[in-house]
């Protein structure tokens, strides 16, 4: 404090900065360029090899035909798993960057790179086009089926477009982002720099690239985020909701998205524990990553309680036969063991474990909660699309309700192949794909070295952070 | 933030503190008009508990009307208080300061307004106590009570959750004051004020370790807060949603539809607060363009998701196909004076204020978010009421009479009266407490640095 | 021996912050001063020793309290008439899982509060040593509470780290003793 003309006054405290010279950080660089070790090389070969289990399970699910559609009943499964875990991670990126949050820097390109997962999705989603009937089965859409108006393979049209469009954009995005990383590494890296080079795409850092990479970023960013909400719109109405008659949960769409969300945080929480494990980063993520992750996955797993009791408690009050039957048909009759290990791995565990600072606050409380988070989930994609897809749709006329309830399945020989390929093929591709991008943004983390740092404050140090535009 | 200035303690305390040590030139007048609003609404309560509720426009079989209608929008005005507040304080943003209070004091008028109506509503209001389980032995000389409240009926868990959301607003509101009225019992000099302030304050002298709790209870409550202020309006939506007897209510989307609603109105009710503080006290010091253009952001987010939802629970209600619910849809959209009022929903609620959040010119500009913002809570009030409304008057196979419904005199003034109620609540808590908080003010002014790269300045703050 | 506390007035951070270490020095122990601020600072911007705060577990017995306050509402009155309403069993979960969830949240609101207020050693009937210019215009205060016998000694380092002014306050002890005494706020 000053006194000036009889007042106090705090003075503004000034800090000047430049990068001018401040290198990139050579560590990190020195970490990606690394020769990888075994441990990274023998999990290379182990999902390359489950991938390639996957497509063999793919190709003979092909061959035991379409007709059948509960056989398909936890190919469903996986490859709707993939889009509600891996595809979900990058929003951790885009909402951090919407929120300007810093703590977000270490993480973000990991994030991003869970957008490559979306080549996997594609794969395994293709055969299912053929699974799902046309409208003319007299099924409710949302399309509204009119003979001759509307196209009876709406659903399977607009959500390929959909979910191609949702890929494309996320690999935009993973590329537009890394651009001024590869531009670093065509710059500093031997041997690589043919492939950096055609990847930076030209990349010299002007103020005027610098200001389009924001504004695309942003654009893409917000665009990502519709198109997930989308193709899970899509995914949960014609895919889900109009293969169990008289469901009828506006909802489960916004549900859907959510739990993709809390998948995708869950499955980069665990990533970014991997990568302060054994990927050498230590010095450069900290407690405060995962403890934000930790905090995210507590708040969005409240979140999936709200979601069901906001269902449950309309479809369990209005007790129609038909909503007797869905609750019956998800929740309490045969699938009551999926439904409560569900609730148990998503809900009730990440709620009373991370409620405690120190589970919460600690290196290994988030991921150990991550993974439950992610067991949970595939539980509850097979919950809902297990029984849809094994549902036999025939209504009793004197009760109006379902004939009969579908058992739960158990898988084969050949669902444990897909599977197994369906969560192995995303990771071969980050396990690639991180060989020649940076898993730690350089440029964003050189970035902060302008906006954050510890100064000294009277007796004592703080961190001081700026969020600029 | 670029238009920072940085400002002395004794001008912040004599700034944000004047109000309260003395009455503005407008402040009689002003609370003066309210009063004779509220008066005249009152008058038509009291003329409505003598002669019965035929005195407003429900009738069979529109039995929920205006009062009804009012009572959602307020708890979606009470909504959006606590949640910039706990949003902003759980999310350490730094232009939060001077926004928090502003707001939470909006929940609280709001949510005293938004109770008022159901005892507009009910019959006999002077059984409302039947909602609390009191034994019977408490409440012994009402012989017409020998059972206890049903708590499977939603309108059980309303008191529940309303009233938990008012007293914890209350006590978060007391707990985040206790400064600023240490503050304001050291400004006044002496008379009754001092001492009473000195009552309040409890002996708050500022040591760290008080601090400290100033610094940690309020994220700590605003996390308690929070699952509250999610369960109350969903809870509100329930009322409608858990029954099947009217079209168009019985759907899951309801409770995050509300919630995502309320939210859209309520931040629009603290930007048209923040607006009329900024212009009746003179606080463009604290209040800048860049906190219009952050909520503003933050109001352009929150709209669009409002307008998602609101296309599911439609898409979602013509998806059984079911000619009901179609002919309710129908009659919403092309039978006037629901389509008219329905064009005017939609371009108020969503479409004239969004297309104009998205210039950097009109968020900035206070007047055109105080207008634009009015016209969310237009398009939302309509929201409500053409739930509720056309839901209920469209003829069912096994209604006996029907009629339409049109607000009487009486419902149109006590609607009025909660208006004036909140904006004179308002009003009267500034003249007893800072509705800015000085030491939040204050603390940013020490937390503030600049941080120089090249020839260009970046705020920054410290982060603990 | 009766407590008196004394109070200096400090414009500058550093100074303010020198005075603590000068007091430590002169072997005051950390609970005989305390910095006064009329706006939080960062932790240890004057070299104080933190507060250990233990707040995060009101909430918890608040929740324990809530919840069987939640059971009672629910489960005994329910059992204590039971009429079946709507075709709903008389113990139905999801309606009673809003009271517990309500009361739950409440009573933990409710306790946390009363905990802050413990927390923060409220409220405080006297004041001892204090200047109304903390508050209103940013001084900062520290305030050396001790036995008579040491007052002029903490006096004396106040100054001498640079205190703009000193002044002294009366602590509880003595006033309780002096029946009918007035609030001692201004020293």
């Amino acid at each position: 404090m000053k006194k000036i003309k009889n007042n106090l006054i705090f003075t503004e405290r000034v800090i000047e900065r430049s990068l001018g010279k401040v290198p990139v950080n050579k560590e990190l660089i020195n970490i990606h360029n690394r020769k990888r070790g075994n441990t990274f090389n023998s999990f290379l070969y182990i999902t390359a090899f489950l991938s390639v289990f996957g497509i063999i399970g793919i190709i003979l699910r092909i061959m035991n035909g379409f007709d059948d559609m509960s056989a398909w009943s936890y190919y469903v499964t996986a490859c709707m798993f993939i889009f509600t875990t891996f595809m979900g991670a990058p929003m951790v990126s885009m909402a951090t960057k919407v929120a300007r949050g810093n703590w977000r820097r270490p993480i973000s390109r990991m994030s991003e790179i869970f957008c490559i997962s979306g080549i996997a999705g594609l794969i395994f989603f293709t055969p299912i086009l053929w699974v799902l009937p046309s409208l003319e089965d007299g099924r409710k859409t949302l399309w509204f089926f009119d003979p001759g108006k509307v196209p009876a393979y709406s659903p399977h049209i607009w959500s390929t477009l959909a979910l191609l469009g949702f890929v494309l954009t996320a690999l935009t995005l993973l590329w537009l982002n890394a651009r001024p990383d590869f531009a670093i590494l065509r710059d500093k890296s031997k041997g690589k720099s043919k492939i950096y080079s055609f990847l930076a795409y030209g990349w010299v850092g002007s103020t005027h690239q610098w200001g389009s990479l924001r504004d695309r970023v942003s654009v893409l960013g917000i665009f990502y985020f519709m198109l997930l909400l989308t193709v899970n719109y899509f995914f949960a109405s014609d895919f889900l909701m109009a293969l169990i008659p008289g469901w009828v949960d506006s909802l489960y769409p916004v549900t859907l998205s959510h739990n993709a969300i809390q998948g995708g945080v869950a499955i980069l929480t665990i990533a970014v524990f991997i990568m302060w494990k054994w990927g050498g980063y230590q010095n450069f993520i900290g407690l405060d990553q995962l403890w934000g992750l930790g905090k995210l996955l507590f708040g969005i797993s409240l979140l999936w309680f709200w979601f069901f009791i906001s269902s449950l408690m309309v479809l369990w009050y209005g007790k129609k036969p038909n909503e007797r039957d869905v609750l019956q048909l998800l929740m309490f009759g045969k699938y009551l063991p999926i439904f409560l290990f569900t609730f148990f791995f998503v809900c009730i565990i990440p709620f009373f474990a991370l409620t405690l600072d120190s589970i919460r606050k600690s290196y290994y409380g988030p991921p150990i909660i991550a993974l439950s988070v992610l067991i949970g989930n595939f539980l509850d994609r097979f919950r809902h699309y297990g029984s849809a897809y094994s549902l036999d749709r025939t209504i009793d006329d004197a009760t109006h309700r379902f004939a009969s309830l579908p058992d739960i399945a158990i898988p084969n020989m050949v669902d444990l192949m897909v599977i197994f390929g369906a969560v192995s093929m995303p990771l071969f591709f980050i396990l690639i794909i991180s060989k020649y991008v940076p898993v730690i943004s350089l440029w964003e983390n050189r970035e902060y070295l302008l906006y954050g740092s510890h100064e000294k404050y009277y007796k004592t140090e703080v961190l001081v952070e700026g969020k600029p535009y | 933030m670029q238009e920072h200035q940085q400002l002395s303690d004794s001008e912040i305390t004599e700034d944000l503190t004047a109000p309260v040590i003395r009455s503005a030139r407008w402040f009689w007048s002003f609370v003066g008009s309210l009063g004779f609003i509220m008066l005249v609404g009152i008058s038509g309560y009291i003329y409505e508990l003598y002669s019965g509720l035929g005195v407003t426009g429900v009738q069979r079989p529109v039995y929920w009307g205006a009062y009804i209608t009012n009572f959602v929008f307020w708890i979606g005005i009470s909504h959006a208080g606590i949640m910039v507040s706990a949003i902003l304080r759980l999310t350490q943003a730094e232009w939060k300061r001077p926004i928090t209070r502003a707001a939470e004091v909006l929940t609280l008028f709001s949510l005293i307004a938004a109770l008022s109506n159901i005892l507009f509503h009910v019959g006999r209001p002077w059984r409302i106590y039947w909602i609390t389980p009191l034994p019977p032995i408490f409440i012994g000389f009402d012989f017409a009570r020998g059972i206890w409240p049903n708590v499977r009926s939603p309108f059980v868990w309303d008191p529940v959750a309303v009233g938990t959301y008012l007293l914890s607003t209350i006590l978060f509101v007391y707990t985040c004051l206790i400064p600023d009225i240490a503050l304001v019992r050291d400004k006044v000099k002496s008379g009754p004020a001092k001492i009473v302030y000195s009552i309040l304050a409890l002996g708050f002298r500022g040591t760290p370790r008080q601090w400290k709790v100033q610094a940690t209870a309020p994220i700590l409550l605003s996390a308690l807060v929070l699952p509250i202020f999610v369960s109350v309006h969903s809870i509100v939506s329930w009322d409608f949603a858990v029954s099947i007897a009217v079209e168009g209510w019985h759907s899951t989307i309801f409770a995050p539809y509300f919630i995502i609603g309320a939210i859209h109105s309520g931040v629009s009710g603290v930007v048209t607060l923040m607006a009329g503080l900024l212009w009746l006290y003179k606080l463009d010091k604290y209040i800048k363009p860049d906190h219009f253009d952050a909520i503003g952001r933050l109001l352009v987010v929150v709209a669009t998701i409002w307008f998602f939802a609101l296309f599911l629970e439609w898409i979602y209600a013509l998806y059984p196909l079911e000619d009901p619910e179609i002919a309710l849809r129908n009659m919403q959209v092309s039978q006037p004076p629901w389509s008219y009022l329905f064009i005017v929903f939609l371009l108020t609620g969503f479409f004239i204020p969004v297309s104009a959040w998205l210039f950097k010119s009109v968020r900035r500009n206070p007047m055109w978010m105080f207008f634009t913002t009015i016209l969310v809570n237009i398009g939302m009030w309509l929201e409500r009421f053409l739930i509720i409304v056309p839901g209920l008057s469209r003829r069912t196979e096994l209604s006996f009479n029907w009629g339409s419904y049109a607000p009487s005199l009486v419902e149109i003034g006590l609607v009025a009266f909660t208006f004036a109620f909140v904006i004179c609540g308002i009003i009267v808590f500034a003249r007893i407490f800072p509705l800015i908080p000085p030491f939040d003010i204050k603390e940013g002014m020490r937390f503030r640095h600049v941080i120089k790269i090249g020839k260009k300045n970046i705020s920054a703050v410290v982060r603990e | 021996m009766a407590n008196k506390s004394v109070l200096g007035l400090f414009i500058d951070e550093n100074e303010a912050g020198d005075a603590l270490s000068s007091l430590r020095k002169a072997k005051y122990q950390d609970n005989e001063f305390e910095v006064m601020t009329g706006t939080p600072y960062p932790h240890g911007t004057f070299g104080e020793a933190h507060p250990k705060l233990r707040l995060h577990r009101f909430p918890i017995f608040g929740a324990v309290i809530g919840f069987t306050v939640a059971l009672i509402i629910t489960v005994g009155t329910q059992l204590a008439y039971p009429l079946v309403t709507g075709g709903k069993p008389v113990l139905s979960i999801p309606p009673m899982l809003v009271i517990f969830y309500e009361m739950t949240l409440l009573f933990s609101v409710i306790v946390t509060v009363f905990g802050a207020l413990f927390e923060s050693r409220l409220p405080k009937i006297f004041m001892g040593a204090y200047d109304e210019r903390i508050m209103t215009e940013g001084y900062i205060g520290v305030v050396v509470t001790v036995p008579i016998d040491r007052i002029s000694k903490a006096e004396e380092i106040l100054k001498k780290s640079g205190a703009e002014s000193t002044k002294r306050g009366w602590e509880e002890e003595r006033i309780l003793k002096k029946s009918g005494a007035k609030s001692t706020k201004r020293g």
